[in-house]
């Protein structure tokens, strides 16, 4: 079990420390800085904090000290385009992974408005991968939810630190086998409800809204995506739909047990016009047989007059397969450590809440 | 918790504000740059009253009252101000900055201190949708290229009205 759990917030960095008495936060760290992704890498134990202030930009924060002191270095920046008054500029940085062990020192950072960046020297400098960023298919990106398209999701594979997958939304989910070198449209299989009838499987156009691996199983990959829940038991080449899982099939996050690639957890919502919890209800769905049957999870969650919504980096399961975190929209922290048996709550007023790390 | 900032490893930085590491480890020693395009900094508004002024050549004490201090405020340079809501990130103290254009100011400025140039502008060299920059009582007209004249005499603002929830 974890002792410690990093709640990245509208309104800061929040540490929480298991103790004798519960578990407990200080003030945060960041205060009003809003943080858009953060990252404890396990090589190093390094924590990285990208912060989007709406006035200033997006900033970059690194931590070598378990979040005593923090040391800012450039976030980063798409390249100059000569005479062009539109060049991009970076929007959010959405999601910040590790390379391999064999890989010291590399972070991927997948952002807004849709460029794959790599540190090579542990976030002291990033460049843009332009490979995936020259893709003519790029065009066909499209925003989903901001005014851009986003990389949210970066799967790097535990055999084979070269094999890359992400989901972007929207433009479907994508890989790569050479560390970045070249990449290729995949995803096949997704449906989006949305898009008129002959485009629905068109893979470029997906809204994967988050993809995530069994740990220790990587070809298992499970996709909430914005028309339901999908499968891949092929690194994510191809998906297969579960439909009909009550109460709802629509969410953000997706949380996968790393030793039983079968169990994975979502946090279902009122599609999609609504986003907050049907009729009220507060639940998690737990799958443990590969989307054959689906349990609702509610013990210790609100039934009644609940709005929180789960945003897709806020619903994570630790190591053991056990311990759950859950961090809603309205600043509910919740805890499971039986695998989402019973939830405790951490705190019913924090500021809307991005993501949720146990380190 | 401390903060530690303005100790960019950023040589390889791509952007409008080239690729020179800013080196200045420490917020309250004034460095100008080398090459003498900024020719003075005036220290006023230090947090540590650390007048200090590095040339590339020599160490001046620009203390008030000072030799030195008189003949670096002599010189006819804007005047480059940052404000309160910024200066929380990034303290400096007003500076001048030789330059024809408040863009050209600013971009000599941000060459030797590259993290503030993210926050002022974005890496297409734009100014940043909420911050703004008055020359004298006037705001600049041109956000995307910074191409607003200034004089020797001028005052430049930077600044930013915080909104939101």
């Amino acid at each position: 079990m974890a002792s410690t759990l990093l709640v990245g917030t509208r309104k800061g960095l929040f540490t929480y420390r298991k103790n004798g008495a519960g578990w407990h936060a200080g003030p945060p760290d960041f205060l009003a800085g809003p943080v858009t992704s953060l990252l404890k890498d396990p090589r190093d134990g390094a924590i990285y904090v990208a912060l989007s202030h709406g006035h200033f930009g997006c900033k970059f924060h690194r931590s070598d000290d378990d979040g005593a002191t923090w040391t800012e270095f450039p976030a980063p920046a798409y390249p100059v385009v000569e005479g062009d008054d539109k060049g991009a500029a970076l929007d959010m940085i959405w999601s910040m992974v590790p390379g391999g062990p064999d890989q010291p020192g590399l972070i991927w950072a997948g952002t807004l408005p849709g460029g794959l960046f790599r540190s090579d020297n542990r976030g002291e400098t990033w460049g843009l991968v332009t490979s995936l960023w020259e893709r003519e298919e790029r065009a066909k990106w499209f925003g989903g939810g901001y005014d851009h398209p986003g990389i949210h999701s970066i799967c790097v594979d535990p055999r084979d630190s070269a094999k890359l997958t992400l989901g972007v939304s929207c433009g479907g989910v994508w890989k790569s086998d050479d560390t970045g070198a070249t990449w290729r449209q995949a995803g096949q299989g997704l449906r989006s409800d949305y898009l008129p009838p002959d485009l629905a499987y068109d893979p470029v156009s997906q809204d994967p809204h988050f993809i995530a691996a069994s740990a220790n199983h990587p070809d298992r990959i499970w996709c909430q995506h914005h028309n339901g829940i999908f499968v891949s038991s092929d690194a994510g080449e191809t998906f297969a739909e579960i439909r009909d899982v009550k109460p709802s099939v629509f969410g953000f996050g997706v949380a996968v047990h790393p030793d039983d690639p079968d169990t994975a957890w979502f946090a279902p919502a009122q599609k999609d016009e609504f986003r907050v919890p049907v009729d009220g209800k507060m639940v998690v769905t737990r799958t443990r047989d590969g989307g054959k049957t689906f349990e609702s999870l509610d013990k210790g969650l609100p039934q009644t007059a609940s709005y929180d919504l789960i945003y897709r980096h806020a619903l994570v399961v630790n190591g053991d397969g056990k311990q759950l975190a859950m961090g809603s929209t309205t600043g509910n922290l919740w805890l499971s450590e039986n695998g989402g048996d019973d939830w405790a709550q951490l705190s019913g007023h924090l500021p809307p809440i991005a993501q949720v790390a146990f380190v | 918790m401390r903060y530690i900032r303005g100790n960019p490893v950023a040589a390889q930085t791509a952007g409008p504000f080239g690729t020179t590491a800013a080196t200045r480890a420490n917020n309250n020693m004034c460095r100008p740059n080398r090459n003498k395009t900024v020719l003075a900094w005036t220290c006023r508004f230090s947090p540590v009253n650390d007048f200090r002024c590095a040339t590339g050549r020599e160490t001046l004490d620009l203390t008030p009252g000072s030799a030195a201090s008189y003949r670096a405020t002599e010189v006819a340079l804007p005047r480059v101000t940052f404000g309160s809501n910024l200066q929380r990130h990034m303290p400096r103290p007003t500076i001048q900055v030789e330059g024809a254009t408040v863009g050209d100011v600013l971009r000599t400025m941000f060459q030797e201190d590259v993290l503030l140039g993210t926050y002022v502008l974005d890496e297409q060299g734009r100014l940043r949708k909420h911050v703004n920059i008055f020359i004298n009582n006037a705001s600049v007209k041109d956000r995307l290229r910074l191409g607003d004249a200034c004089q020797p005499s001028d005052e430049i603002y930077v600044f930013q009205a915080l909104s939101g929830g």
